[in-house]
């Protein structure tokens, strides 16, 4: 029975990892596994992005490839606090998170807010929103929620 | 100058998850992700090389669909493996990307030139093959080498 809070995500979209060195693991990837080119944005900035209740501005590195139909996004924090910083500070590099893209962003947000998993780390910035959810207790998988304004 | 891939990996095919109990990801993974219905399995896996050494380990595993990859859920039941190592330095969570190639040795044996050694692998002759690579290299990457052997007339 399919009840009003039953979750049901979306195909995987993307495949997110947490890497110490973004160019030196992009130039790896393609040279040796031939995963990319990855095109790479050199800085983004994460400015009042709420870290477990608390705004914080943050700097990022981003690499994105296409896998067959998905995404693998790399990540290297530059400056500040994020949930980035503190995967690589609990001594882990590589697979962090799997991104899924939903068409109801707020409404998929309060159905796991019913289960009593919190997003962590988030943000809706009008046009696009992002929320990683404290989705891990069981099994260990990070799940992002990524929506975009249709135009 | 960008020097031409040493491989060519597919699209990855399989992401692998090591959990500490099958029964209850899979209760999880299906009520909380919408993910399911599970495959569940118990496999017995004798003679493996895993670094310098042979082992033997039994496995409870669980498979479902997520658009065009598979989700493989790993707990190991015996033995001594790479997902335990996993487990006890990382804790559950995704642990590989699996991708499917034709030829397994011929690919660990191409990528041992770039410094990439197989760290879990065996052959079932005529049926398949695995090999887990990793190496400090690969940025916390395990990627695992998959080959389902076609039978030999079918080969040129």
């Amino acid at each position: 029975m399919v009840d009003d809070a039953s979750i049901v995500l979306p195909p995987v979209h993307q495949i997110g990892m947490v890497v110490r060195d973004l160019q030196k693991t992009a130039d790896f990837y393609y040279s040796t596994f031939g995963i990319g080119p990855f095109s790479i944005v050199p800085e983004m900035r994460f400015d009042g992005v709420i870290l477990r209740g608390q705004p914080t501005d943050s700097k990022v590195r981003l690499g994105f490839a296409d896998s067959g139909p998905l995404q693998i996004e790399l990540i290297q924090p530059l400056e500040g606090e994020n949930i980035y910083t503190e995967f690589l500070r609990s001594g882990n590099e590589g697979l962090h998170h799997l991104g899924f893209e939903v068409d109801n962003f707020e409404g998929m947000l309060a159905k796991f807010k019913r289960r009593g998993i919190e997003p962590v780390f988030w943000k809706n910035f009008g046009s696009m929103a992002f929320a990683y959810l404290d989705t891990g207790k069981i099994g260990g998988v990070i799940v992002e929620l990524l929506w975009h304004k249709r135009s | 100058m960008t020097k031409e891939p040493t491989v060519r990996l597919p699209p990855v095919e399989q992401i692998g998850i090591v959990v500490r109990d099958v029964d209850q990801a899979v209760e999880y993974f299906t009520s909380t992700f919408g993910w399911g219905p599970f495959q569940i399995s118990e496999v017995e896996m004798k003679g493996f090389t895993c670094g310098d050494r042979i082992g033997d380990c039994r496995l409870k595993m669980a498979f479902a669909r997520s658009g065009g990859v598979e989700i493989e859920l790993i707990q190991v039941l015996e033995g001594e493996t790479p997902h335990s190592d996993f487990l006890r330095s990382h804790g559950e969570g995704m642990q590989h990307l699996r991708f499917r190639v034709d030829d397994c040795e011929g690919m660990v044996e191409a990528l041992a030139r770039d410094g990439v050694e197989p760290l879990w692998s065996q052959r079932f002759p005529g049926i398949a093959a695995f090999a887990y690579m990793k190496t400090d290299k690969t940025s916390g990457l395990m990627v695992e080498l998959f080959e389902i052997t076609e039978p030999k007339k079918d080969r040129e």
